[in-house]
């Protein structure tokens, strides 16, 4: 039993399955939102960057530079976001089901995971022809499975903070936009000082961004130890968010209820 | 199933609001066995949805004990977890893996339900367009298929039409014949009569009565007249 139980995981893959065919039902534009999104938030950062404060002339290809830094990091921001309220959502079901509540982040997750499968696809699309397929891209299912547990910890991590003290549902959306500036969307970490570039490594985004960039975009390997670390310490804070949410099961579903 | 003198609380608390405990349940010792029927009866507020969820292990008490002996539950009321947006026979399906089915035996189990509920073509519909007692047949015929030893059933019966309640009535008490339990929420209590054969009256979170059926019916009759 890897953080729920087996018939929990299938329950949230088909879920996150529907959630992804109802959000496709509901707008006009259907799925072609999950790629006009990051498009949109691409050329502002582009407008921006380049013409009003320019900072990315110095960036080779700045356009496929913030291109994979904001698909990655909405990946990551829409996971977030969504598990605020995600315990308080699943009342009905927490007030008649003895549940893991861990599978309602997971949920959130696993949807945004699941549009992300079709957004990579779109994006190797366009880099192969933009720049031509290049070796180093068989490293994207090892920043992506680094990336995925990072944020299901985020998630979970939110998902409980939220429902203990709802104030924080506040604050997330400013945490992430912080975090966001700090992660290099629209510029290189690399060429920051290196003090400074210390303390932008720190982030976990900033570093899966940078790896992104390394080998989809310049053809380097990423590096494997970071992405490692990034998964051991990911998986680590799952299990002691795991033993929280147990611990704490009937005090949570008691919040949710009452 | 064994309560042993449970007692729960509810809390509410505020940095800029002060704290409110409100008691929903105090002392209740109840005992369900395979094969009861038993039903609950209270006014609005006396802890009867509360006793169903300690019932289904949902809630935990602040105070004494549930022995479930191995008994599993299936709690069901009109604001079951289905998800209005999506059609009735995707909510039957997710209910079924939820409860541990897999995507193929829940599957399977949507042509019962249509079945046995007559909603049929409705399925397919968005639930968000079912009337509360289309509702009503789907919640009980989902939770009736999952075959639980203990079908906690919370108002479910409060909606719908007159042959609705006729039909489920009869599957429940078919269904429930022999090795089965049920613990049945109503307002309703001529069903009550019908269905169960002992009864707690809840009164403000306390059991003001227990027993035979009908002698705990006639005396929340005599009450509320």
């Amino acid at each position: 039993m890897i953080l729920i139980e087996s018939h929990l995981w299938r329950y949230a893959v088909y879920r996150a399955y529907l959630n992804l065919v109802g959000e496709a039902a509901k707008y006009h534009l259907g799925w072609l939102w999950w790629f006009l999104e990051p498009i949109a938030m691409t050329a502002v950062f582009f407008a921006v960057f380049s013409y009003l404060r320019p900072v990315g002339g110095s960036v080779e290809n700045f356009p496929l530079f913030l291109v994979i830094g904001v698909t990655t990091w909405l990946w990551f921001a829409n996971s977030v976001a969504n598990a605020t309220d995600v315990l308080g959502g699943a009342r009905t079901i927490i007030s008649q089901l003895r549940v893991s509540k861990l599978l309602f982040p997971t949920i959130v997750v696993a949807s945004a995971s699941l549009k992300q499968v079709f957004v990579f696809a779109v994006l190797l699309a366009f880099l192969a022809a933009a720049l031509g397929p290049q070796w180093t891209w068989i490293y994207l299912p090892l920043l992506a499975c680094a990336q995925l547990v990072l944020a299901l910890a985020a998630a979970c991590t939110v998902a409980i903070i939220c429902c203990c003290v709802r104030d924080v549902r506040f604050v997330v959306q400013s945490g992430l936009t912080l975090m966001m500036f700090c992660s290099g969307l629209f510029f290189d970490i690399a060429e920051m000082s290196a003090s400074w570039q210390f303390w932008f490594r720190l982030n976990p985004m900033a570093v899966l961004i940078d790896q992104y960039r390394l080998c989809l975009l310049y053809g380097e390997s990423p590096d494997v130890g970071w992405c490692l670390a990034i998964i051991a310490a990911s998986g680590v804070w799952l299990y002691g968010l795991k033993w929280l949410y147990e611990h704490f099961d009937l005090a949570l579903t008691r919040r949710v209820i009452a | 199933m064994v309560l042993d003198d449970v007692s729960v609380v509810y809390s509410e608390t505020g940095f800029f609001s002060e704290t409110a405990d409100v008691v929903a349940l105090s002392g209740i010792s109840v005992r369900v066995a395979y094969g009861d029927k038993l039903g609950v009866l209270g006014a609005n507020g006396a802890g009867k949805s509360t006793l169903l969820r300690v019932m289904a292990g949902v809630l935990k008490p602040n105070i004494g004990s549930v022995d479930f002996e191995g008994m599993s539950s299936a709690f069901l009321s009109l604001q079951a977890g289905f998800d209005s947006e999506l059609s009735g026979a995707r909510n039957i399906i997710m209910h079924g893996m939820l409860m541990g089915l897999t995507l193929k035996q829940a599957q399977s189990r949507v042509s019962a339900v249509a079945e046995m509920s007559g909603l049929g073509a409705a399925l397919k519909r968005r639930v968000s367009t079912y009337s509360t007692g289309m509702r009503a047949r789907l919640c009980f015929c989902t939770a009736i298929n999952l075959d639980p030893d203990v079908l906690l059933l919370d108002e479910i019966f409060s909606v719908g039409d007159r042959e609705f309640r006729a039909t489920s009535e009869r599957i429940m008490l078919d269904r429930f014949k022999q090795e089965k339990a049920v613990v049945f929420v109503s307002h309703n209590v001529a069903m009550i009569e019908r269905v169960c054969e002992r009864a707690v009256w809840l009164d403000n979170g306390r059991i003001r009565a227990h027993g035979d059926v009908g002698e705990i019916a006639a005396a929340y009759r005599s009450e509320k007249t």
